[in-house]
C-alpha cells in the first residue's frame, strides 16, 4: 500500500505538471491523429483553419488507422481521430471514446498502382508478369484490405489467374500504405498499391496506372471529434467537410 | 538490513519499477491458453520458425567471422576497427536497414550490379548479423583481453605449441564469456525489428520475423500480437539467465 502510493506521488507530483508545461509551451492547438495518406493534407487543412479562426497549429500524428485506433484507446491524447476505413473508427466507437453520430465522411480517394521508373510494368496486366516485384499492404490495414479488392476487380478483366498471379509476386505486406510507397520510391520494389493522394506530390519520381473507372476500388475517409476532446474539435471537423476545405482536398488528391 | 542499503534501495525503485512493471503488465495482458492458441496458429507458427531459423544461421556466421575478428582486435590497439565494431549498436535500427539498403538495395552498389538481396530470407539474415555480431566479438574481445598472458607464457615455457595453448587455455578460459556473447547476439537477432522492416520487407514465411508479425499483428489482433510478445519475452529471459550463469562461473 505504502509503495503503491509512492509511486502514485512520484507520477503525479512530479512528471505530470511537466510534461503538461512543455506541451502547452509548444502548442496549444489540437491533437489530430490521422491516416498515413492523411498526413499532408491535413497540415494544409489545418493551416487553412489556422488562418480563418486565428488558432494556433495543430500536432498531427500520422500512422496506420489500426494502430493509431489502438494508441487512442490505450489514452494517446486526440481531439480529432481521422481513419482511412470504417472499422478503425468503429473500434474507437466501440470504446466509448466517439459518439458514432459524430462520425462523418470527409474524403475518397481512389486505389491506383505506383511504379518505378524503369520498371517493365507498363500497365495493369504486367503485374502478373513473373519477375516483377510487387508491394502490396497487409490485409490487416485498410490500404492492404482495399489492394485485395483491387484484385479481385482487377481479376474480372485480366482472367482468373490474375489474382493469384500478381499475389506470387508480392515480397512484402507492409504494416502503412507510407511504407509501400517508400518501397517503390527507392527503387526496391517494381511496383505498389497505394492511394491516388500518396502520388499526387511525387512528380516523375514514379509513374502511375490508374485503374478504369468499373474496376475501381474507393477508399473511404471518415472522421470524428473524441468526446473528452478540446471545444472546436467539432467544429475543426466542420471545417474539413465544408465547401471552402474542398480545394485543398482536392489540390492533394482527394474527392471530398 | 542497514538503513544506509534501504536508502539506496528506495531510490532505486523508481527505475526498477519502469523496467519491469511494463513486463509484468504484459503478461498480466496475456493468459497461457492464448499463447498456446496464438503458437498454434499458421501464421505464429511461420514466423515463430523464421525467426529461429535464420537466428540460428546468424549467430553460426557470428562465430565463424566474429571469432577470428575478436581474436584480432584483442591482440593490439586498434581505435578505428573497435569503434566500426561498436557503431551498429548505438545506431538506430533504421539507419542499419537504410545503410544495408545502399548496399543491397536495387540502386546500391552491390544490388546495382545485379545483387539484389533486399526482400529474401538472406536480407534478414544480414540485418540480424549487422545488429547482432558486434555484441558476440564486443564479448569474446573483453573475454580474451581479461585472460593473464602469463598464463599462456608458461605453458609455451613448458613445451605447450600455439595451437595447444589456444586450445586448452585461452578458449577455456575465455569459454564463459564467449558463451554470454553468443547468448546477447541470439537474444538480438531474435529481437530485430527496424532494419529487417526496411530492408527485407514482410513476407510471411520468407521474411516477416516474429518481430515483424508482432508490430503487424499489434494493429488488428492485440491478443495475438501479445501472446508472441510472451513468447519473446521468455525466450529473452531464458538467455539471459542462462549467460548470467555462465558468466559468474567465470
Amino acid at each position: 500500500m505504502q509503495r503503491r502510493r509512492f509511486l502514485a506521488i512520484v507520477a503525479n507530483m512530479a512528471v505530470w505538471p511537466a510534461v503538461v508545461a512543455c506541451s502547452s509551451q509548444a502548442t496549444s492547438g489540437l491533437n489530430l491523429t490521422v491516416a498515413s495518406s492523411l498526413n499532408s493534407v491535413m497540415q494544409a487543412l489545418d493551416k487553412a483553419y489556422q488562418s480563418t479562426k486565428n488558432t494556433p497549429a495543430a500536432s498531427i500524428h500520422a500512422g496506420g488507422s489500426g494502430a493509431l485506433a489502438q494508441q487512442i484507446i490505450d489514452g494517446a491524447a486526440t481531439d480529432v481521430f481521422a481513419a482511412a476505413d470504417r472499422a478503425a473508427m468503429d473500434k474507437v466507437v466501440a470504446a466509448t471514446l466517439i459518439d458514432a453520430s459524430a462520425v462523418k465522411v470527409i474524403a475518397h480517394t481512389a486505389l491506383v498502382v505506383a511504379v518505378r521508373p524503369g520498371a517493365n510494368v507498363p500497365d495493369l496486366a504486367a503485374l502478373a508478369t513473373a519477375g516483377v516485384s510487387v508491394v502490396m499492404a497487409d490485409k490487416t490495414v485498410p490500404a492492404g484490405k482495399y489492394a485485395l479488392k483491387l484484385l479481385k476487380n482487377l481479376a474480372k478483366s485480366y482472367g482468373a489467374d490474375y489474382e493469384a498471379n500478381v499475389s506470387a509476386n508480392v515480397v512484402s505486406y507492409e504494416a502503412n500504405v507510407t511504407a509501400v510507397l517508400q518501397k517503390v520510391t527507392n527503387g526496391d520494389a517494381d511496383a505498389g498499391i497505394v492511394y491516388a493522394s500518396d502520388v499526387v506530390s511525387l512528380g516523375d519520381k514514379i509513374q502511375v496506372l490508374t485503374i478504369p473507372a468499373e474496376l475501381a476500388v474507393i477508399a473511404e475517409y471518415v472522421a470524428a471529434p473524441l468526446r473528452n476532446a478540446a471545444a472546436n474539435a467539432p467544429d475543426f471537423v466542420d471545417f474539413i467537410t465544408s465547401d471552402s476545405a474542398k480545394p485543398i482536398w482536392q489540390q492533394y488528391g482527394f474527392t471530398a | 538490513m542497514p538503513i544506509k542499503n534501504r536508502m539506496l534501495l528506495l531510490l532505486a525503485l523508481p527505475l526498477l519499477a519502469l523496467l519491469s512493471l511494463p513486463l509484468v503488465g504484459l503478461l498480466g495482458r496475456s493468459s497461457a491458453s492464448e499463447v498456446w492458441l496464438a503458437l498454434a496458429s499458421p501464421a505464429v507458427h511461420d514466423a515463430l520458425r523464421l525467426s529461429i531459423i535464420t537466428s540460428a544461421i546468424t549467430v553460426a556466421l557470428c562465430i565463424v567471422l566474429g571469432t577470428p575478428l575478436a581474436i584480432w582486435l584483442s591482440q593490439g590497439q586498434h581505435p578505428w576497427a573497435t569503434m566500426i565494431v561498436d557503431l551498429p549498436t548505438v545506431l538506430p535500427p533504421a539507419v542499419a536497414g537504410l545503410a544495408l539498403l545502399s548496399l543491397f538495395g536495387r540502386t546500391g552498389w552491390f544490388g546495382s550490379q545485379g545483387l539484389l538481396l533486399a526482400f529474401t530470407t538472406t536480407a534478414v539474415v544480414i540485418a540480424q548479423l549487422f545488429v547482432a555480431a558486434p555484441l558476440y566479438v564486443r564479448a569474446t574481445v573483453v573475454a580474451l583481453n581479461a585472460i593473464d598472458d602469463d598464463i599462456g607464457h608458461a605453458a609455451s615455457i613448458d613445451g605447450a605449441d600455439v595451437w595447444q595453448v589456444w586450445r586448452f587455455i585461452t578458449i577455456p578460459l575465455a569459454w564463459p564469456g564467449i558463451q554470454a556473447g553468443i547468448a546477447l547476439a541470439l537474444a538480438r537477432a531474435l529481437g530485430e525489428f527496424g532494419a529487417t522492416a526496411l530492408f527485407a520487407g514482410s513476407l510471411p514465411g520468407r521474411t516477416r520475423t516474429l518481430a515483424l508479425a508482432i508490430y503487424v499483428a499489434a494493429e488488428t489482433d492485440p491478443a495475438a500480437a501479445i501472446a508472441m510478445s510472451v513468447v519473446l519475452l521468455f525466450t529473452a529471459m531464458a538467455l539471459l539467465f542462462f549467460m548470467k550463469n555462465n558468466t559468474v562461473v567465470g
